[in-house]
């Protein structure tokens, strides 16, 4: 069989697996839109919270007023006492609530500094920042508010205000995801994973289709690396518009900002998808049927995803998981990504996720040639 | 007449299992290693040392002051000390670092002058978590600096010590976080993603047991007469070494790393069975109603493992829209989660853990519908 034929024969095997097809294309295309689903609100909103105030005046109620207008935060419910609110939260009607003690207003402006103690669920960790947040804010914004008058009360010359309350001041900027979305923190991550295990889980089920002899009409004595060309041009090219759509079409839908130079997304992105493919060569040939395929991958996922370091950070993770991580392509080449698109480095700078991935190229090409030749040989 | 027809294909499938390398290894070499990789991954529980990078362009007492105190924090480590803010922006790129502290020139004598220098922080927001981590550690020492510096420059001038004391802290905050103390992520994160393997285990085990059956058309024969009965002895094993498993997490959780129980462990051990009814009703639909064994893995796929995302441990449900918020609710290992949290946090909530019950009593009742199915396929 001369290459032409075999690279037919491989495009009609590949296509017409229904199961291959639907992990390939229908996957591909439906976990574009499935796995953003529960981020796409990008921020913690929604959040009802409580306040128990036992001074009533007009420094809490303007308390209330500022909570209530934080955009996080959907409603705040006063309660009459601690024991009613800690009731509501343990029903899960409220995730937090603010406690003022008695002689609130006054005690600030003798500077008797009262103690407002603020209690949360900090089941959700993400709820828990928001609501300390929120708190801290408006009461300090309040205090000092407070604290202003009475130094103007005192007559302290206006354009000395500030320094009598902090020495410097400090700007914080929030570089490559100023809002804080959590699409942008976790999907440009998670698509690169996508991509990679379904292009595993596709080159697992032809390889495995194959040694397990499932196919009809198919020569099982084609010449080995015609066949592994054939492969590799056909999954090079669906996987390159598979980039293509998520990292353009798809991230784009989702609002994520993305500020990559095209040249070098396009240079790493084939560098990811041929190391992907070489790897998807080799597994495929180490299975003994194609069923196999679809679970071995899926249950790789969780610990690819959370070994990669943008969720947890790699400095934290033990050194010989993170090692073992880089026997795979996710970890390189969603930290080579990551960089490029969202941290506007460049092909310089991810120079080592590059060369590991060209070397994983090799290695897993070598590998797969001499199993899937050992097999033929059979 | 049932009971021995259980029992019969219960020992039939523990032979199988015995001499299918793959069938123990999706019970316990698989999970095992799963699990002990996730509870590596996140050991070191509280996060420290994450690298910053310094640009210093007053090089005083005051600024060295300022990064000692930095260095000092536990979840920082000033690794990089630049020249120029560009380098430093570099470091971030390539993910050597996760912020900049920018100290202006002049720092220590405007500092004397009352003229207010200014920090700049670069915070890489990018990586929510670590940025927050960040964040409060920077917010927190530079706070506390500030106070210090303050003092410090009025005790130089000799100015009045009660003026000089006023501190932006004017209110003292005590902040109470119930059921996690430490903001632990090892508990938040570890407890979902050790469940939501968990389930994905479940529901690919049995697509493998009646998988095979399918695709050699088998199952017709195999479950002919007593169909119920063989089903729950086929099932048994798998039932019973994933409860084990999941007795074991929660074990492990509350047990042997320490967090608070407060709650009723029955309620536990109960919605750990039903979900396992559950899960492994799902997967006999989704391998008899298309009667394909490769299909079947496809749909599962699709089914068990985004569930990570949709529980709402990390991004909470309530701000989720609707489609989110409706998938999440069609899967039982979040009303199991739900369950196990409210019963080692809150204890006695009796109405929310009934309704977390009730939904995977609905989830354990799919296991009739998935009997229909199966029965028409086999006496068709």
């Amino acid at each position: 069989m001369n290459f032409i034929r075999v690279l037919q024969q491989e495009f009609k095997t590949i296509f017409s697996d229904v199961a291959l097809v639907l992990t390939v294309v229908g996957g591909v295309i439906l976990y574009a839109f499935l796995y953003p689903q529960p981020y796409v609100k990008e921020n913690v909103t929604n959040i009802p919270m409580g306040i128990v105030t036992y001074d009533q005046n007009d420094l809490t109620r303007d308390i209330v007023f500022a909570l209530d207008s934080i955009p996080s935060i959907q409603k705040v419910y006063r309660f009459n006492s601690v024991k009613e609110a800690l009731h509501a939260l343990r029903n899960k009607e409220i995730y937090g609530y603010l406690v003022i003690p008695n002689n609130f207003k006054r005690d600030i402006l003798t500077k008797k500094r009262p103690q407002v103690t603020i209690v949360i669920d900090g089941s959700y960790f993400l709820i828990f920042g928001e609501i300390v947040q929120a708190s801290l804010k408006t009461l300090l914004k309040q205090a000092l508010n407070q604290e202003v008058s009475i130094l103007l009360k005192q007559q302290t010359p206006l354009s000395v205000l500030p320094n009598y309350i902090m020495s410097f001041s400090n700007k914080t900027i929030e570089l490559f995801n100023p809002n804080n979305s959590y699409t942008q923190y976790v999907l440009p991550a998670v698509f690169i994973l996508i991509l990679q295990q379904t292009l595993l889980i596709g080159l697992g089920i032809v390889g495995g289709g194959v040694r397990e002899r499932v196919y009809l009409q198919y020569n099982y004595n084609a010449n080995v690396v015609y066949v592994m060309l054939s492969r590799y041009i056909i999954f090079l090219f669906l996987f390159s518009f598979h980039l293509i759509f998520y990292l353009g079409f798809v991230f784009d839908f989702f609002k994520i900002l993305h500020i990559g130079l095209l040249k070098d997304i396009i240079i790493f992105g084939y560098l990811f998808i041929s190391a992907v493919i070489a790897c998807g060569l080799f597994f495929g040939s180490l299975l003994s049927k194609r069923e196999l395929a679809t679970p071995i991958v899926l249950f790789s996922s969780l610990v690819f995803v959370f070994s990669a370091g943008f969720v947890w950070p790699k400095e934290m993770i033990p050194f010989w998981i993170i090692d073992f991580s880089y026997l795979f392509p996710s970890t390189l080449g969603i930290n080579g990504f990551l960089q490029l698109n969202q941290l506007g480095a460049t092909l310089k700078d991810v120079r080592f996720e590059a060369f590991g991935l060209i070397i994983q190229f090799i290695l897993y090409g070598f590998l797969a040639y001499w199993r899937m030749k050992d097999a033929t040989r059979q | 007449m049932f009971f021995s027809f259980v029992k019969q294909f219960f020992f039939r499938e523990i032979q199988e299992i015995k001499y299918s390398w793959y069938k123990l290894s999706l019970l316990f070499f698989i999970p095992l290693i799963s699990f002990t990789m996730i509870i590596c991954i996140f050991y070191k529980a509280i996060v420290t040392n994450l690298p910053i990078v310094v640009v210093d362009n007053d090089y005083s007492t005051a600024s060295r002051d300022l990064i000692f105190s930095i260095n000092a924090t536990q979840a920082l480590d000033v690794r990089y000390k630049v020249t120029s803010v560009k380098e430093a922006k570099n470091l971030l790129s390539s993910s050597k670092a996760y912020a900049i502290v920018v100290i202006p020139y002049a720092f220590s004598k405007k500092i004397y002058r009352h003229e207010l220098p200014q920090v700049t922080l670069f915070i890489n927001a990018e990586y929510i978590l670590i940025g927050k981590v960040i964040s409060s550690a920077l917010s927190g020492v530079l706070l506390a600096k500030n106070i210090a510096f303050n003092i410090g420059a009025f005790i130089a001038k000799e100015q009045n010590l009660q003026i000089a004391v006023v501190d932006l802290n004017s209110i003292k905050f005590s902040i109470i976080q119930l059921f996690n103390e430490n903001q632990n992520y090892f508990y938040f994160l570890v407890l979902a993603i050790l469940f939501s393997m968990w389930q994905i285990f479940i529901a690919v085990c049995v697509i493998v047991v009646f998988g095979e059956m399918v695709k050699t058309d088998q199952y017709k024969k195999i479950l002919q007469k007593f169909t119920f009965a063989k089903l729950v002895g086929i099932l048994l094993p798998y039932t019973i070494v994933f409860f084990l498993w999941g007795m074991l997490i929660v074990f492990f959780m509350y047990g042997v790393y320490g967090w608070d129980f407060n709650g009723n462990i029955f309620t536990v051990i109960f919605a750990l069975f039903l979900t396992i009814i559950a899960y492994e009703a799902i997967a006999l639909l989704f391998i008899f109603i298309g009667k394909d064994y490769a299909r079947a893995l496809s749909l599962t796929a699709v089914y068990t493992a985004p569930a990570f995302a949709f529980l709402g441990i990390t991004f909470p449900q309530i701000s989720m829209n609707s489609f989110a918020s409706f998938w999440s609710n069609m899967l039982p290992v979040k009303y199991l989660i739900d369950v196990v949290l409210l019963e080692a946090n809150y204890a006695a909530n009796y109405e929310i853990v009934l309704q977390d019950i009730q939904a995977l009593l609905y989830f354990s009742l799919v296991f009739i519908f998935s009997l229909g199915v199966i029965y028409k396929r086999v006496y068709k």
